[in-house]
């Protein structure tokens, strides 16, 4: 199966994009532990569950938007912002679908190159 | 049951009402011109179904994003006739305009038809006797592939019926294959 991060963005300046190795292995991280949340969640209850949401710490709170096809879109912000799902759909379908899906030259679950994107994304972030 | 299936129409309808729209007729003909340059081109029906069918894949894998922008609400289906029931009142009605009927459910729900009543991509096609083996609308099934592909579920789908070759109605079948678990493996 599929787990490509297909994108990411960093406003905090902690991580260096340079070394490769621990973006990819913090993916991975991030990627096991959705996965685990998940089923553990889905373990404690009968009927099938609605996707987690966020969970939070006493330091960032990280907010998950899993869509039927498996992309994931996961926001880490501090622990004091209320629940950003809607913010996340909201991302989805302003921005994901019209600049990703129906763009030509991105082809579906491969990485994001699209740099309307990456400006959409971050001023969408930043200003709301 | 009833209601369950009023839901999805209702849903569909909605989001129908709200979506931009294009004249079914420009709809129509710029897609009979396409069919027909390929025809031209390969001049053998059965490549132009496979063409039809591998491009209308591709348009499913990223129309079903835009589905699920449209409708959030809507999540994984718990069985293949819920299934059916979304695809047949909800996307086909958002995306063609047109409600297509459920029918045929085999034994193990493991396959079901399509029945269009209407089809728009087809609206002023006669299909010449040189063509009788053309599935005009093939693109349809590409899609719904695509589309159900993106959603881990393998399946078959292809025209049963057509009313250009003289059937009373268009059906689809689809056949579902497998439903892919997600896995998740060490790679290390």
């Amino acid at each position: 199966m599929n787990i490509t991060c297909l994108f990411h963005l960093d406003f905090t300046g902690t991580i260096n994009f340079e070394k490769t190795t621990d973006v990819h292995s913090r993916q991975k991280l991030i990627f096991g532990l959705i996965w685990s949340l998940k089923s553990f969640s889905q373990m404690l209850s009968v009927k099938p569950l609605q996707n987690f949401r966020n969970y939070s710490t006493s330091k960032y709170k990280l907010h998950i938007y899993e869509l039927p096809t498996g992309l994931k879109l996961i926001l880490i912000t501090t622990p004091s912002k209320p629940d950003q799902l809607e913010k996340l759909q909201q991302l989805f379908q302003q921005l994901y679908v019209p600049l990703v899906s129906r763009n030509m030259f991105c082809q579906p679950n491969s990485k994001i190159h699209c740099k309307v994107f990456t400006e959409k994304v971050t001023e969408f972030l930043v200003n709301t | 049951m009833s209601k369950q299936q009023s839901i999805h129409a209702k849903q569909g309808e909605n989001i129908f009402a709200k979506n931009p729209k294009i004249s079914a007729e420009l709809l129509a003909l710029t897609y009979g011109a396409f069919v027909h340059k390929l025809i031209k081109d390969t001049d053998n029906a059965e490549e132009v179904n496979a063409i039809l069918d591998k491009m209308g894949f591709n348009i499913g894998c990223r129309l079903v994003d835009e589905f699920f922008a449209k409708s959030p609400t809507q999540g994984l289906c718990q069985d293949l006739s819920d299934t059916a029931k979304v695809i047949a009142e909800q996307a086909f009605k958002m995306f063609m305009g047109v409600t297509a009927e459920i029918a045929n459910f085999d034994g193990d729900n493991k396959s079901f038809s399509l029945i269009l009543r209407e089809n728009p991509l087809a609206d002023f096609v006669v299909l010449p006797m040189q063509n009788q083996k053309l599935w005009y609308s093939n693109v349809v099934c590409g899609v719904i592939r695509g589309a159900l592909d993106m959603l881990n579920m393998k399946v078959n789908v292809y025209f049963k019926k057509d009313v250009l070759r003289g059937h009373d109605c268009s059906e689809i079948r689809v056949e579902l294959k497998e439903i892919v678990k997600d896995r998740y493996e060490e790679d290390e």
